[in-house]
């Protein structure tokens, strides 16, 4: 019987009646100044969207306390000796982390071209049997998710400077769907939430054409390593 | 992909994307011995772990990979 | 109301965006649903399509770094062709044909 990891966060914050993965209780192991959650799996999780959402709900429960250092979906450890040894290799990069990350939360923001053509998902198409079409399909679709990107990230630059003040730190990301252009995640500090979104809103009404799916607050995933 | 998610109004398609990216694709990964369970059986690679990892480490800086001879 | 019509035509794009964002998961993991099998197949295929990937990116870029003849670039793509159309029969043969090649390797994020 092994261990699932949720999270991270300070020793003094510990779950209290929260449920895991198939409803196991999810409890802390401290190292050096950290609280481990955890909860008894007999084997690494397989991804499954229950498990997923199972997963994300111990990390908003540590968010309703604390800004944790959530962890990916899949970390298993045999035993707590395991957590121990991982963890104080950790520590010191942890206990960083949830200085830097204290009373904030992310944003997600998702820029959309719903006028983008994109090229087709089945480059076999186009190539007709032959090699060099069906090379250069590739670099022409590659050129368009360049393209595409360059353009989201120009974009998510402008939304960055417009919301100045708010944003604490950024990340920008391709986001290689039909219509994608990038995906943004913004780090901001929690009692800054209302000012941040109006200003959002405002930031994004400024690019007609273009949609923006925002969703928030997260616990900090994308700023979690 | 699953049919019941072509049903669900947009607003809880995106909360529910977003939830399946946070814990699939971000957040902090211990690196390590790698356990990997594939149907129940437990394999351990750690040659391939490095492998993987240079492959994925390429991928994000923009599938730049380092050794190409012909460069 | 044709304000409308266009709203929903834009919703539903966004939806089908989102649909192709996340992965193809299944709702629960059902305890005996194991088939070694065919998930071993899938993790061999998911690696040889990683492969395939990194090998279709070098071609390209070798094809518009100019080293190569005509004759190279049309033989390169064609294996590159004839790959991607072998691995899709290999899938139908392991029943995983449509279903998105990809394994979560825990610590290692998702691999494709």
């Amino acid at each position: 019987m092994g261990l699932h990891l949720y999270c991270v966060t300070p020793a003094a914050y510990v779950p209290r009646d929260v449920a895991g993965l198939d409803g196991s209780p999810v409890r802390a192991v401290l190292v050096d100044g950290l609280a481990v959650w955890v909860s008894e799996q007999e084997a690494p999780a397989r991804a499954s969207i229950e498990g997923a959402q199972q997963h994300h709900a111990v990390v908003e429960a540590a968010m309703q306390m604390v800004t944790p250092v959530p962890l990916r979906f899949g970390q298993w450890l045999a035993d707590e000796e395991a957590v121990h040894v991982r963890a104080a290799a950790r520590a010191v990069d942890w206990t960083t982390q949830l200085e830097a990350l204290d009373g904030t939360a992310e944003y997600t923001v998702r820029i959309l071209d719903p006028g983008a053509e994109s090229p087709a998902r089945d480059v076999r198409e186009g190539a007709a049997g032959s090699g060099r079409a069906y090379l250069e399909a590739l670099a022409a679709r590659r050129a368009a998710r360049e393209q595409r990107f360059a353009g989201g990230s120009t974009v998510a630059a402008a939304i960055e400077a417009a919301l100045a003040g708010y944003v604490v730190r950024t990340r920008v990301d391709p986001l290689a769907t039909t219509h994608g252009l990038a995906t943004v995640a913004f780090l901001v500090r929690r009692d800054d939430a209302a000012g941040f979104t109006s200003a959002l809103d405002r930031a994004t009404a400024a690019h007609a054409g273009l949609h923006f799916l925002t969703s928030g607050p997260w616990p900090p995933w994308s700023f979690a390593t | 992909m699953n049919d019941e998610r072509s049903h669900l109004p947009v607003q809880r398609e995106l909360s529910l994307t977003e939830v399946v990216s946070h814990v699939l694709d971000r957040g902090a990964v211990i690196s390590g011995d790698v356990m990997i369970s594939v149907a129940g059986i437990d394999l351990v690679y750690l040659g391939l772990q490095v492998v993987l990892t240079s492959v994925e480490t390429a991928r994000e800086r923009g599938q730049r990979l380092t050794a190409d001879p012909y460069e | 109301m044709n304000e409308r019509r266009a709203a929903a035509e834009e919703f539903e794009l966004i939806a089908a965006d989102l649909r192709e964002l996340a992965p193809a998961l299944p709702e629960r993991i059902e305890a005996n649903a194991e088939d070694v099998e065919a998930g071993l197949a899938k993790l061999v295929l998911t690696l040889i399509e990683v492969v395939r990937q990194v090998l279709e990116h070098q071609a390209v870029r070798r094809m518009e770094g100019g080293g190569l003849s005509d004759e190279d670039v049309e033989r390169l793509g064609l294996a590159l062709l004839r790959l991607q159309e072998r691995l899709e029969e290999i899938k139908v043969a392991f029943g995983l044909e449509g279903e998105e090649l990809n394994i979560d390797l825990g610590p290692l994020g998702r691999l494709l």
